[in-house]
């Protein structure tokens, strides 16, 4: 039986589903929807483990990316595209554990084919001419050695071989380095501004 | 979800009491070192998985400076000391303003190690505190200063706490240096082995100390 909740949160509402896991074990899934609330807004914003999809003239954003990865998918023809704020590469290790609420947005292998499933036509058919841009995946600091050093690094190479994999192009991408940054996706002409701290924006 | 290790109410009582120490005991050991009088408010204490950290980073854009520390000893991780940039700067000014005979770097303006020292006191001090409670030998390795954007400095953190299912603990501490108030954030991230350690150490400690 699939159960959901709901509850707001930072002006957005977000739905959490429950249903039986597809194995038949015992086990559950869970999934965590978000949707922008307010027609006024124009920016929606996607935190860590989020994502989210919006039509022409949207404008979606992700801020203080370190490590993380913001991955864009856009159809400019049909006028849709989507943003996933991507913490860690695998969802394997997730699986193992099963604590917690699962955010198919929060890992790399996950969140590609969260967005895509989100991403349609007004028909409802897939998208045809999808394109990637990726932003982030930096090495904050360089002599951590952490669980976690070079995550950023490993979280674009996953990145990369999926899409790569699903025939998905990367037409733009501000990657690497050791520096924060904060992108702005126009889903309306597919840019995206990019911001880093005493940095000039750029765009890709 | 039974991998989630939690405090009870007692449990987070007895770390509030640790750290409040750990506080003052900061303060007093800022005031020489600033040589100006230094006061501390008692400090807000969170305690929480890092799948919940998103919401305590209001503006997760914001310029902060951060000193980063390793854990080493019987609990491994990581700590930073974290205070938004603008705040930071302020501070230096008020260090210049108070020790005419601080050295500085001779650049104009900014004297960066300030909040290196005072973030090495305050995780020393932290660290006192939780040896003198829980009978914990922690050491914290070099610490290394960097300003970024807030989120962009610890998600790298918060992606091996997610990944090892560890409990983040928060201390939001506010200095009062030569009258003006000054907001810091320090965050002790325990891995993954360590997380048990340290709840446990805890709960032990507590039992000890009140005898239930």
């Amino acid at each position: 039986m699939v159960e959901a909740n709901s509850c707001w949160r930072l002006g957005r509402l977000f739905i959490i589903v429950h249903c039986p896991s597809p194995s038949g074990d015992g086990s559950y899934r869970h999934g965590v929807l978000v949707i922008k609330t307010k027609p006024s807004m124009n920016k929606i914003r996607v935190g860590i483990g989020e994502g989210a999809v919006a039509k022409t003239p949207g404008i979606i954003i992700a801020e203080g990316l370190g490590s993380c990865v913001a991955l864009v998918l856009y159809d400019i023809k049909q006028g849709v595209g989507g943003m996933a704020h991507i913490l860690l590469p695998t969802s394997s290790e997730y699986k193992s554990r099963k604590s917690g609420v699962f955010s198919p947005y929060l890992y790399a292998d996950t969140a590609i084919d969260a967005l895509l499933k989100e991403l349609r036509c007004q028909n409802g058919t897939p998208l045809p001419n999808v394109v990637a841009k990726i932003v982030g995946g930096a090495r904050m600091f360089p002599v951590y050695n952490g669980t976690c050093a070079g995550i950023g690094e490993q979280n674009i190479t996953v990145i990369r071989h999926i899409l790569k994999k699903i025939f998905i192009p990367v037409a733009g991408e501000d990657v690497g380095g050791s520096h924060g940054r904060s992108a702005e996706f126009y889903v309306q002409s597919g840019k995206i501004i990019v911001t880093a701290l005493g940095k000039e924006p750029g765009e890709i | 979800m039974k991998d989630i290790e939690l405090l009870t109410d007692k449990e987070m009582d007895f770390l509030r009491e640790m750290l409040n120490i750990g506080a003052g005991n900061a303060a007093g050991a800022f005031a020489q070192m600033l040589n100006c009088p230094v006061d501390v408010k008692i400090p807000e204490i969170y305690f929480f998985p890092a799948s919940d950290i998103p919401p305590f980073l209001k503006d997760p854009a914001k310029s902060f400076a951060t000193v980063s520390m390793n854990m080493v000893g019987d609990v491994n991780g990581r700590l930073f000391f974290l205070v938004p940039a603008e705040r930071n700067d302020k501070l230096i000014e008020l260090v210049k303003r108070a020790t005419p005979g601080h050295e500085t770097s001779g650049c104009v303006g900014a004297d960066p190690s300030v909040l290196e020292e005072l973030g090495n006191i305050l995780a020393g001090v932290f660290l006192v505190s939780i040896h003198d409670f829980c009978k914990l030998n922690i050491y914290h390795s070099v610490p290394d200063l960097r300003s970024d954007m807030l989120q962009a400095l610890i998600d790298e953190s918060i992606a091996a706490a997610t990944r090892e299912s560890s409990q983040i603990i928060l201390a939001v501490s506010t200095f009062i240096i030569v009258g003006e108030n000054i907001k810091t954030f320090f965050l002790i991230i325990p891995d993954m082995k360590s997380t048990k350690k340290l709840l446990n150490s805890i709960s032990d400690a507590r039992k000890q100390m009140y005898g239930n």
